[in-house]
C-alpha cells in the first residue's frame, strides 16, 4: 500500500506539473471520531462553523488541516449527502423544493433519485489536508484548476481509458458532487463550483474542481509525466505566433531604407 | 557581491516559486559586438528564416523557454530598432516626420514633441543587439530582467521594492511601445524598476494575455528584490500567503435553520434574500 509520503510526493508533483495556484486537497472519510493533533476542528477551535466549500478553501489556500464532524457544518447539503444526519420524510419535505427546480414534484424526484448520498451513520466525519502535507492516505483528492489545467488532467484519463471522465454536470451542491460520487463509484469527476462556493468560499470564476479517487493519484501523475515527455504537458502548450506578419506601410518603407527585409502591408 | 550566472539562475527559479509565475522571467543581455553573443542562442533570421517583433521574442523566451539573440536583421518592428539605436533615425531625414507622427498622438506637433522628449532611445551604434533567455537557465549575466505577471503578483513585487528601499516606485505609463518602455529606461539607468502595460501589438501578435503586465528591473537590483520577496514571505506576507478572509457563520435560508434545529445543530441568522 502506498504510504502518506508517496501521496505528499504526488501532491508536490501535481503542483509542479500543473502550476497549480492552490494546493490539491486530500480527503479522508472517518468512520470514528478520530482527530489528528494538528487538525482544526472549527466549532471547538474557532467557535465557528464552516460550510464544506469553506473548509476546502482553508485547506487549499491556507494549507490548514481541517476535521469536519456534524457539529462543524453550516450547510445542510453535505450533512445530508455524507450521511451525517438521517434525512427523514420531514427532512425531504423541507429540502425537496429548495433545489432551484421549477416543478416541486420533479424537484422531489431529482432529490430522491439523483442527489448523491452516503448511507446514514456510516461515517462520523471527514478529514482534510493539503495533499503535499498529508499525513494520511486519502480516499478522494480534489484539484481546483482552470480549464486549461483541467484539460490536461482529462486528457490523461482519455488516454488511459478511451473516454473522458464520466461527468454529469450540476450547478449546485459542488461539495457533494465533487466527493460523494467519487467515493461511490471510484471514478474521476469534474465539477463546477456552485453559487455558494463562489459567494462564501471565494472560488475564482475560472476555477473548476477535478476530483479523483486517492487510489488513482499515481496513475494521474504518471499520465501527466508521460504527456510532458511527449511534449504535450500543460507547461509545454504555447500559443503559436504568426511571424513576418503584415505591417503598416511606413514600417516597410523604413525597413527598406535601413536595408532590412520587407513584407506584406496590412489592410488596416 | 557580484552575482554569478548560477546565482542568477537560482534567483530565477526562486522568483518563479515565490510568485507562482506562469512563465519564466526573461534575462536580457545587451551586446556590444558579435564576440559577446552567447553560444547556443537562436538567431531568428539565420536559424528560422523568420523575423520577430521584440514582443514576440519575449514570448518565445518566456513561454517556450528558448534562448534568442536579436540583431538588427532579426527584427520585424520599427520601434525597437529605433529605440535600441540599431538603426540611424534622425530629424530632418527621410520618413522621420511620417514615423514620429504615426504613434497615436492626435496633434502632429505634440507627436513630434512627445517623440523627442518621451520616447526612450539608446545612442545609435552603441549596441549591435541583445540576447534573451529564461532567467533560470540563461548562460549569461543579464543587464535587465523582465517578469510578466498578474496585478496580484505585481503587488508583491511592489511590496518588496518598497520594503527594501522605503520608496514608492514612480512610473510613467504608455499604452504603446511596451518593448521599448519596459527595457530602454532601465538600460539607461533612468529607472531601476519599471511597470509597463503590454501594448496592442504585443496583445495582437505577441499573444500576451489580457491580465498580464510587465515588471522590469536592472539585473543589479535582483538581489535586493529577491531579498524583499523572501523576507515578506517569511513574515507571512508573501504572494502565496495572502488569502481572502471568509465570513464564517454567515446568514442562511430559513430552512437551513429548521433542519439544523431538527438535527440538534446550531442555529444562526436568517438571510434577507
Amino acid at each position: 500500500m502506498a504510504m502518506p509520503e508517496k501521496y505528499r510526493q504526488f501532491g508536490n508533483e501535481l503542483v509542479e506539473l500543473l502550476k497549480l495556484r492552490t494546493m490539491p486537497v486530500a480527503v479522508k472519510m472517518l468512520e470514528k471520531r478520530e482527530t489528528p493533533e494538528n487538525a482544526l476542528l472549527p466549532k471547538r477551535d474557532l467557535g465557528k462553523h464552516l460550510t464544506l466549500c469553506q473548509a476546502f478553501s482553508l485547506v487549499r489556500r491556507e494549507g490548514r488541516s481541517v476535521a469536519m464532524f456534524k457539529e462543524d457544518y453550516w450547510c445542510v447539503w453535505p450533512v445530508i449527502a455524507l450521511g451525517l444526519v438521517e434525512c427523514t420524510k420531514k427532512c425531504v419535505d423541507e429540502v425537496h423544493d429548495k433545489m432551484f427546480i421549477k416543478d416541486p414534484a420533479l424537484s422531489r424526484q431529482v432529490f430522491e433519485n439523483s442527489f448523491p448520498r452516503l448511507e446514514y451513520g456510516r461515517y462520523a466525519g471527514m478529514l482534510l489536508s493539503p495533499l503535499p502535507k498529508t499525513e494520511f492516505i486519502p480516499d478522494v483528492i480534489l484539484v481546483y484548476a482552470n480549464p486549461a489545467v483541467l484539460r490536461s488532467m482529462l486528457w490523461v484519463i482519455r488516454c488511459d481509458t478511451g473516454s473522458i471522465a464520466d461527468c454529469t454536470f450540476e450547478v449546485e451542491f459542488s461539495c457533494v458532487f465533487a466527493t460523494v460520487p467519487v467515493l461511490q463509484t471510484g471514478k474521476y469527476r469534474a465539477t463546477f463550483p456552485d453559487p455558494g462556493e463562489y459567494e462564501r468560499a471565494f472560488a475564482a470564476e475560472d476555477e473548476m474542481i477535478f476530483s479523483l479517487p486517492g487510489s488513482k493519484a499515481g496513475e494521474l501523475v504518471a499520465g501527466l509525466k508521460a504527456f510532458e515527455k511527449m511534449g504535450f504537458g500543460y507547461r509545454q502548450f504555447n500559443y503559436v505566433m504568426r511571424y513576418d506578419f503584415a505591417r503598416p506601410r511606413f514600417y516597410d518603407d523604413l525597413f527598406n531604407m535601413w536595408g532590412l527585409d520587407r513584407g506584406e502591408i496590412w489592410p488596416r | 557581491m557580484t552575482l554569478t550566472v548560477k546565482d542568477y539562475n537560482k534567483y530565477g527559479k526562486e522568483m518563479a516559486e515565490l510568485l507562482l509565475l506562469r512563465h519564466a522571467p526573461i534575462a536580457v543581455k545587451m551586446l556590444k559586438n558579435e564576440r559577446e553573443i552567447p553560444s547556443g542562442t537562436i538567431q531568428p533570421k539565420k536559424d528560422w528564416g523568420k523575423h520577430l517583433a521584440l514582443c514576440q521574442a519575449f514570448a518565445v523566451v518566456r513561454r517556450e523557454r528558448a534562448a534568442l539573440t536579436m540583431l538588427k536583421e532579426d527584427h520585424w518592428c520599427v520601434w525597437p530598432l529605433i529605440a535600441f539605436g540599431l538603426v540611424e533615425f534622425k530629424e530632418g531625414e527621410a520618413y522621420y516626420e511620417q514615423t514620429v507622427t504615426a504613434n497615436f498622438v492626435e496633434d502632429p506637433e505634440k507627436a513630434k514633441e512627445f517623440f523627442k522628449e518621451s520616447f526612450p532611445r539608446l545612442e545609435y551604434g552603441k549596441y549591435i543587439g541583445f540576447s534573451l533567455a529564461p532567467l533560470d537557465t540563461a548562460g549569461f549575466i543579464p543587464d535587465l530582467i523582465l517578469v510578466y505577471l498578474k496585478p496580484s503578483q505585481l503587488r508583491s513585487m511592489l511590496m518588496a521594492v518598497k520594503y527594501k528601499t522605503g520608496r514608492l516606485l514612480e512610473c510613467a505609463f504608455d499604452g504603446v511601445d511596451s518593448c521599448v518602455f519596459s527595457t530602454v529606461p532601465v538600460i539607461k539607468k533612468e529607472s531601476a524598476y519599471r511597470i509597463t502595460v503590454p501594448d496592442p501589438g504585443e496583445y495582437e501578435r505577441g499573444l500576451t494575455s489580457e491580465e498580464e503586465m510587465i515588471f522590469s528591473l536592472a539585473a543589479a537590483k535582483l538581489e535586493e528584490l529577491m531579498s524583499g520577496l523572501q523576507v515578506l514571505s517569511a513574515m507571512g506576507f508573501g504572494y502565496r500567503q495572502l488569502q481572502m478572509e471568509m465570513q464564517l457563520d454567515f446568514p442562511r435560508p430559513e430552512f437551513y435553520n429548521n433542519l439544523f434545529k431538527m438535527w440538534g445543530l446550531d442555529e444562526g441568522e436568517i438571510w434577507k434574500r
